[in-house]
């Protein structure tokens, strides 16, 4: 029986020994276990020696197994709270600014396409809108297309302000793309909110005259603001060209410049996690293009 | 005026006090405190205790001058006091002290 416990107490030893750290912290432990075992077969008999030596070394094994493992976790946990966790933001809002940007280009493309056969005008817009989903040939894939990309702006934007705000770091670059992510963000929306009027069915002219009455309850400004947004004081073809300007032009431009500036900020400001010589170098860019074709 | 990194449990104040005069292995001081006549430290609990009270400072632990044993090649370490370790000590009996001596502030006078 001894010499079987015994055995098994070298294993024990081998299994722990190939934690350094741990064996050079409990290895008297072990050694008193063993050493006490003669100690346990003069005072028990023999089968309860046995029972009691075993359950020793199980503990034994078992407190350093989750010693181990607990050191092993801490480990894990602080290396990702130092660097990991900082620049897999950074990772994160890089790849959502070019999410942004993809998106943005979705739906400027289909939104050219859907020029082609839109037509502002009160009585024409639906129609047009309705011949675009049936008679144009995939038609309403590329519909559906600016209805996703749209939306998916909006959630992307915000998203992303989330991300920027949790890894901040006050850098210039950091700035610019913080408040570009800002403008997009309203830019989409406002995207969002001029594209309501230009289906031209009843839910859309309903709720942009409920949202018009909003507009006009702003104190002083409001008024002005209604009318100017309106083109007048009904909804009718005037209201629908101002939008379809505002949507098309105005807004689909600033978003596209603000959704570029952005990752062109997130880009420099991923410059700070590459090492001094490999970091994005204008003039040593144009120097050795000058070499190149001299 | 028991301050809280020279806190004790009652398991870690008896092996303190096996180390006072002199240095033990961690068998010794289970069976320094099973002789006195005190309530058995097992080996579930004496380890894991000795290294929380290294930890704090309160002991010293050092390699001993034997013979690795042989089925297992384990070393034995032998640990003694240090001076924060004899301050908890003391912490702890002026508590009990000072418990003993308190009186209730007279009342209705």
């Amino acid at each position: 029986m001894i010499v079987k416990d015994l055995r098994l107490a070298t294993q024990v030893s081998e299994l722990v020994g190939r934690f350094p750290r741990a064996w050079q912290d409990y290895q008297d432990w072990l050694r008193d276990i063993v050493g006490s075992r003669p100690v346990l077969s003069a005072r028990y008999p023999s089968w309860q020696a046995a029972i009691i030596f075993r359950w020793r070394l199980f503990y034994f094994v078992s407190y350093v197994a989750v010693v181990v493992f607990l050191k092993q976790c801490g480990k894990k946990l602080e290396s990702l709270t130092t660097i990991d966790y900082r620049y897999i933001l950074q990772r994160t809002a890089t790849l959502l600014a070019v999410a942004a940007l993809t998106l943005c280009g979705i739906a400027a493309t289909t939104g050219i396409l859907i020029a082609f056969y839109y037509q502002p005008a009160a009585m024409r817009a639906h129609e047009s809108l309705t011949a675009i989903a049936h008679d144009i040939s995939s038609g309403s894939v590329i519909l559906s297309l600016h209805h996703v990309a749209g939306n998916g702006l909006i959630v992307v934007s915000l998203i992303q302000l989330v991300v920027m705000f949790l890894g901040r770091e006050f850098l210039c670059s950091w700035f610019t793309g913080w408040i570009s992510g800002i403008c997009l963000t309203l830019a989409a929306m406002g995207l969002s909110w001029t594209a309501i009027v230009l289906s031209w069915d009843q839910t859309s002219f309903w709720r942009f005259k409920i949202e018009l009455s909003i507009v006009g309850s702003i104190p002083l400004i409001g008024g002005a603001l209604r009318e100017i947004l309106s083109g007048g004081s009904g909804i009718n073809s005037v209201t629908l060209q101002h939008m379809y300007a505002l949507h098309s032009y105005v807004l689909a431009i600033a978003a596209i410049f603000l959704s570029v500036l952005h990752l062109g900020a997130l880009i420099l400001q991923e410059q700070h996690w590459k090492a001094a010589q490999q970091r994005f170098n204008l003039s040593k860019l144009s120097e050795r293009f000058l070499r190149k074709s001299l | 005026m028991n301050a809280p990194e020279l806190h004790l449990t009652p398991n870690q104040e008896v092996i303190l006090a096996a180390l006072r005069f002199r240095r033990r292995y961690g068998l010794e001081i289970m069976t320094a405190v099973e002789k006195s006549g005190g309530k058995q430290i097992g080996f579930n609990s004496l380890y894991p205790n000795l290294k929380k009270l290294e930890k704090k400072g309160f002991v010293k632990a050092e390699w001993g001058n034997e013979l690795p044993e042989e089925h297992t090649g384990a070393r034995r370490k032998y640990y003694r006091i240090t001076g924060m370790g004899e301050q908890a000590l003391e912490a702890k009996h002026q508590l009990l002290e000072s418990v003993a001596h308190w009186m209730p502030a007279p009342e209705g006078v």
